[in-house]
């Protein structure tokens, strides 16, 4: 088992490496002069002493590889530069803005879980009846539908027409309401169609029919055995979920204006204030990276016959 | 004359409408063990399905199941799920392959039991101990935690025929049992079948496609064509001198290491279920007569106990 | 027999109702300049944001300009996009597949390291960089999208290259002398392409969400051109006073995605039915 852990930590730095390579050098090509668009950021008036100091100033004259070993060696150890715009540290930032996203994603995937599981399991065992075929438009429907589409409609269905809820967002349970339903509902209705498919083939299974001559109960079979079985799939899209997330927060959180770390990271765009967008690429891609890891790790925990390579 | 646990009369099933075995009646005495005996396709797993009466899509088109008295055709599903599952026990080719792989055989047992209303948690090591010893299996706790993709598959089915013991289970159907075995666990798993009827008193229908298992193991062989029951009697007495021509033509089909060669018939079994009118082995028969395409199907006794559905002249013994 | 038999029939005149929705989609988009009532790009300030009449049959935008032509144009540019999009990591996935699972090695390892890193990142977290640092037009936003896009059909392409590579048929084919491309082109492709048709058909509905989604973030197609994504997010101000300009991009996009998107799915029904992988 530790040769496993250990492999598998290896394998993770070396994917964190070549993920911190690649965002830096995303920076690194982007067309034009860091200096020139750390200026511009600041609104400050470009001329060539001004423009030579902030270059010397930015390390920007060194090799590629001493940029990135410096860049890399700092964020290490948390300090992922300063903001082109205000100067304040990236890493505070994020930090800051963290904590209101983690709210939205958890909340959202919450809420995807608790109507999605549900009904697959009963699109599943009431196969083909009428609500099943109910439930499938829906959810081919709302997989269909781009988050920046449904906050929009949200927003104008709920907020404009019927006046319920507010258009800029309070910071609290009531402002989380309407970003938390945007991007729960195209997740919703990916989660049902492929839960519901993976049930179905559990169901297909000889333990399930030799369950029930043995008398045992229905929803002994489907909660503690099919769930259970079919729960690897089930963590792999909920895994694979965080990514569409962090992409989902840039679109739902600038429309609502819910302070996170999309909201942050569209800011930069706006703002063309590269390091922030750095920051935000590389903790995204890293927490994505761990949580597809700890989701590997249970799988063993729920299938003990499934071997990492 | 033995009280009879299970009584089944004119048995037509199929899928579809269309019959895969019929007019198949014979009768279980307690504590007996029944051997069915055919090739692939002849409808031997069928009727054990037809029997459970569990199978998705499979349908009694004629007869009756009697279960120690209660007349199971003619109950709704419901009740006759409650009624099968409180009695029968059946066990598959693959005998994990009824338990889900990766839980604890102890989760398992819990949870049928449970839903039997049978769970006493203060009696439940002893019990299940008790049970598992009685198949051999000297380790209750180990079996117990482990998973069923971690054993043997001997391991496994005596696992499955210890949880019909506690089940309480007095009838056993297995379809092909020691099938996925190898050859030394066969012999064993056979043996605990035996010991178990000894012991326990467990009636059973064991479905099996290998003759020298049938003759080990039944008190009676049933013999299957074309889903018709074409040849009943008691074990040895059928093994050493068959009455239908197609029992002989299986005794034949098998090598024997003194130097006899396999005698194989011409053509092949009917795919399409038991034939509507006539013998349906006739077409293959070397006995086949002018009568047999259209002789009505029927059972004779040949001798004691012995049955035969052959109508040609020297069918009978 | 007869069931597996109705079921592909049923699955193929599913298939061809939306191959042919899809065409007239894209029908509508191509002969959009004749269709269109008015200028799409015509501004008028006597008529900003106002309600669906005669001249303007779904309202105008901020600027005057006629939604209707507008949401037309934009059907040209979302799915042309997506399908040229598509089409570009079809090819250039399924060759370094190919390649990477022909030859093995470092050039195997090579591939597959890279696409294993780059999906590592989010989707469209790194479409949004992408297109963000590289400034944003239409082909900043397809190159941003195809970044990653190209890694499901090289893993496909390699994975089924290494099967079927030790297949007889392909030993043979190596032992009369063909040439590796030969090989490749015309031994293996026709068997492989099943599969990579399906991902191909279900992937035009995420690239039209994907283009369509940087252009309302503001870093794919900038105005004036028309673009669905685009309209909804310059119309978003004007919500309460114009819903129509949101309202008609927004039911366009709908539609056109669910028909792509469930005629992707219909591909995958006809091809994995009468497949026997």
């Amino acid at each position: 088992m530790e040769k496993y852990i250990a492999k598998r930590l290896l394998h993770l730095a070396g994917i964190l490496i070549a993920i911190s390579f690649l965002t830096f050098l995303l920076m690194y090509l982007a067309p034009g002069d860091a200096a020139v668009k750390k200026l511009n950021a600041q609104g400050i008036a470009v001329s060539q002493e001004v423009l030579d100091k902030t270059r010397a100033d930015m390390g920007l004259d060194r090799p590629f590889l001493v940029q990135y070993g410096d860049w890399a060696w700092k964020a290490l150890r948390g300090d992922l530069g300063s903001s082109y715009k205000d100067s304040t540290s990236v890493a505070g930032k994020l930090g800051k803005a963290m904590g209101h996203t983690a709210l939205l994603a958890l909340g959202s995937l919450a809420l995807s879980l608790l109507v999605s599981l549900p009904l697959a399991m009963l699109t599943a065992v009431k196969r083909d009846s009428v609500p099943d075929y109910i439930l499938r438009f829906f959810s081919f429907v709302a997989n269909s539908l781009p988050n920046f589409l449904i906050s929009v409609l949200l927003m104008y269905f709920l907020c404009v027409k019927a006046r319920l809820l507010p258009v800029v967002a309070d910071k609290n349970f009531k402002g989380l309401l309407l970003p938390a339903l945007a991007l729960s509902i195209p997740m919703t209705g990916r989660f049902l169609r492929q839960f519901r498919a993976e049930i179905l083939e559990q169901l297909g299974k000889s333990y399930v029919g030799g369950a029930r001559s043995r008398g045992v109960k229905e929803r002994y079979i489907l909660v503690r055995n099919v769930l259970h079985n079919a729960s690897i799939s089930i963590l792999t899209v909920v895994g694979l979920s965080v990514g569409t997330l962090f992409g989902g927060s840039v679109v739902v959180e600038t429309i609502f204006r819910w302070p996170g770390l999309g909201k942050l990271a569209m800011d930069a765009i706006t703002n063309r204030d590269y390091p922030v967008i750095q920051g935000f690429v590389l903790f995204a891609a890293v927490v994505y990276v761990l949580v597809n890891l700890l989701t590997d790790v249970a799988y063993h925990w729920i299938d003990p016959r499934v071997r990492q390579e | 004359m033995k009280e009879a646990i299970l009584e089944i009369s004119g048995l037509s099933a199929g899928y579809g409408g269309a019959p895969s075995v019929a007019d198949v009646s014979f009768t279980l005495a307690r504590g007996e063990i029944l051997c069915v005996v055919g090739e692939s396709g002849c409808g031997k797993s069928t009727l054990l399905k037809a029997v459970l009466g569990m199978e998705p899509g499979l349908r009694i088109l004629a007869g009756t199941v009697t279960l120690d008295g209660t007349e199971l055709t003619s109950l709704p599903e419901k009740e006759r799920r409650k009624a099968c599952a409180a009695r029968i026990g059946m066990v598959f080719q693959d005998p994990g392959g009824a338990f889900n792989p990766i839980r604890s055989y102890r989760k398992q047992f819990i949870e049928t039991l449970r839903s039997r209303g049978l769970y006493d948690p203060a009696a439940f090591e002893d019990r299940t101990a008790e049970a598992l010893g009685k198949l051999g299996l000297t380790e209750p706790r180990r079996v117990l935690a482990s998973c069923p993709y971690e054993m043997s598959g001997g391991m496994k089915a005596r696992v499955a025929l210890a949880l019909t013991l506690l089940l309480g289970q007095e009838l056993l159907l297995a379809d092909e049992p020691t099938s996925a075995l190898d050859a030394t666990v066969q012999l064993q798993v056979a043996k605990e079948l035996r010991r178990l009827r000894e012991a326990e008193g467990l009636s059973q229908i064991i479905v099996t496609h290998n003759l020298a298992l049938a003759e080990f193991l039944g008190d009676r062989i049933a013999v299957l064509y074309g889903g018709r029951l074409v040849e009943l009697g008691p074990a040895r007495a059928l093994a050493a001198a068959p009455a239908h021509p197609y029992t002989r033509s299986l005794m034949a089909a098998i090598p024997s290491l003194d130097g006899r060669m396999p005698a194989p018939l011409p053509g092949q079994p009917p795919l399409g279920g038991p034939a509507a009118a006539g013998c349906g082995f006739a077409d293959r028969c070397p006995l086949a007569g002018d009568g047999c395409q259209e002789a009505p199907y029927a059972l004779r006794e040949v001798s004691q106990g012995h049955f035969s559905a052959c109508c040609a002249e020297g069918g009978a013994v | 027999m007869n069931v597996r038999h109705d079921k592909r029939s049923r699955n193929r005149t599913r298939l061809l109702i939306f191959l042919g929705l899809a065409g007239l989609l894209t029908l509508l988009s191509i002969f959009a300049p004749l269709l269109a009532p008015n200028d799409p790009n015509a501004t008028n300030a006597l008529h900003m944001n106002e309600a669906p009449s005669r001249a303007f049959p779904f309202g105008t935008d901020r600027y005057g300009r006629c939604i209707c032509s507008r949401v037309l144009m934009g059907a040209r540019t979302s799915i042309f996009s997506a399908v040229a999009l598509v089409a570009a990591t079809f090819v250039f996935g399924s060759v370094l597949g190919m390649l990477a699972g022909w030859f093995g090695g470092a050039a195997d390892a090579l591939v597959m390291r890279l696409a294993d890193v780059l999906l590592a990142f989010p989707q469209m977290v790194l479409a949004i960089a992408v297109a963000g640092i590289l400034g944003g037009g239409l082909f900043n936003a397809m190159l941003a999208m195809g970044v990653t896009g190209w890694t499901l059909y090289a893993r496909l392409a390699r994975a089924q290259v290494l099967a079927l590579k030790e297949e007889a048929y392909v030993s043979a084919a190596r032992l009369t002398g063909q040439g590796v491309l030969s090989i490749l082109l015309k031994t293996l492709l026709p068997n492989m392409l099943g599969p990579l048709v399906v991902n191909a058909s279900t992937q035009i509905g995420t690239m039209m969400i994907g283009i369509a989604g940087l252009s309302f973030l503001g870093i794919g197609v900038t105005e004036p051109q028309a673009e669905w994504g685009s309209m909804i997010s310059g119309a978003r101000a004007y919500l309460q006073l114009a819903p129509w300009a949101v309202l008609a991009p927004a039911g366009a996009t709908i539609l056109t995605v669910m028909v792509f998107n469930y005629l992707g799915d219909c591909v995958r029904d006809v091809l994995d039915v009468e497949g026997s992988r």
